[in-house]
């Protein structure tokens, strides 16, 4: 991962970002088309590995555009790392909103960092949000 | 077929696309129940839909100055859609709109903990325990 594949990666995560469109909003198609409501709602929150406010504003701003999911609020804790809440309409439980917006984010940080990303295997369903400090 | 006929028909196929996304976001619009489904169906069209229009509009009369124009659309029209779509559905749910169905929301876990830990002074002492000893003091003079 160098400096000589930073464009190729951007292309890679636009295309992977379309696609990623198309088959979120065929799934809301489906839902809508057919009777009744499948969806199940909530707002999952998610711990994210972006290091800058541009990370996560960008993070936030792909997860919006996506049909289906949004993001409703940002939080940073005591040991600076920068949390995310998703709202998701299909994915019915929070691992799974917390699994489809950190594949979001790895797509996401390779492509915006000039020295490429690799992501970190951690399991997101026993995180918590830390306790702030009283002051 | 030629290569200009083929060309139009790649365009109007996106367009196609573009005006398919906007039927499901009218479609969502009626059929989902709550503000944060609603909102999320309607950012969806404002995006990638208008985006995708004007793909195929760009691939109808290509020329380096409309591609300018066309990224510069683009950009804007991504970003203005979606951070009006969180803005809007951050400010429904800072004014209590419940989800409804909503089937977790670990939003409202972590806001109760912070309401928690502000009731708590430098001292570590509980507020309300100090309002209580207070009240029990005679007043100074």
């Amino acid at each position: 991962m160098n400096i000589l594949t930073w464009l190729p990666r951007w292309i890679w995560l636009i295309i992977w970002f379309i696609g990623q469109i198309i088959t979120s909003s065929w799934s809301v198609l489906k839902d809508l088309t057919t009777p009744g409501i499948r969806a199940k709602p909530g707002i999952a929150r998610v711990l994210t590995d972006c290091r800058t406010d541009a990370e996560v504003t960008m993070l936030a701003a792909l997860i919006t555009i996506t049909p289906g999911t949004l993001t409703l609020g940002t939080d940073v804790d005591d040991e600076g790392a920068r949390w995310i809440y998703v709202h998701s309409l299909y994915d019915g439980d929070p691992a799974s909103v917390a699994d489809g917006s950190i594949d979001m984010q790895n797509h996401l940080l390779s492509a915006m960092r000039r020295n490429g990303f690799t992501p970190q295997d951690f399991d997101q369903t026993d995180r918590h949000l830390p306790r702030r400090a009283a002051s | 077929m030629d290569i200009n006929s083929l060309h139009t028909v790649a365009a109007n196929f996106i367009i196609l696309l573009g005006v398919l996304v906007f039927v499901v976001a009218a479609g969502g619009l009626f059929k989902f129940r709550d503000t944060y489904q609603r909102i999320s169906a309607v950012g969806t069209a404002a995006g990638p839909g208008i985006s995708l229009i004007v793909i195929g509009v760009f691939l109808t009369v290509p020329s380096w100055q409309n591609a300018v124009q066309l990224l510069i659309i683009i950009f804007l029209q991504l970003s203005t859609s979606s951070i009006g779509t969180m803005s809007i559905a951050r400010s429904a749910y800072l004014t209590g709109v419940k989800m409804q169905p909503g089937y977790f929301d670990q939003l409202a876990e972590d806001q109760a903990e912070v309401e928690d830990t502000s009731d708590i002074d430098e001292d570590g002492d509980i507020a309300q325990e100090l309002g209580k000893n207070r009240a029990q003091e005679p007043p100074q003079y």
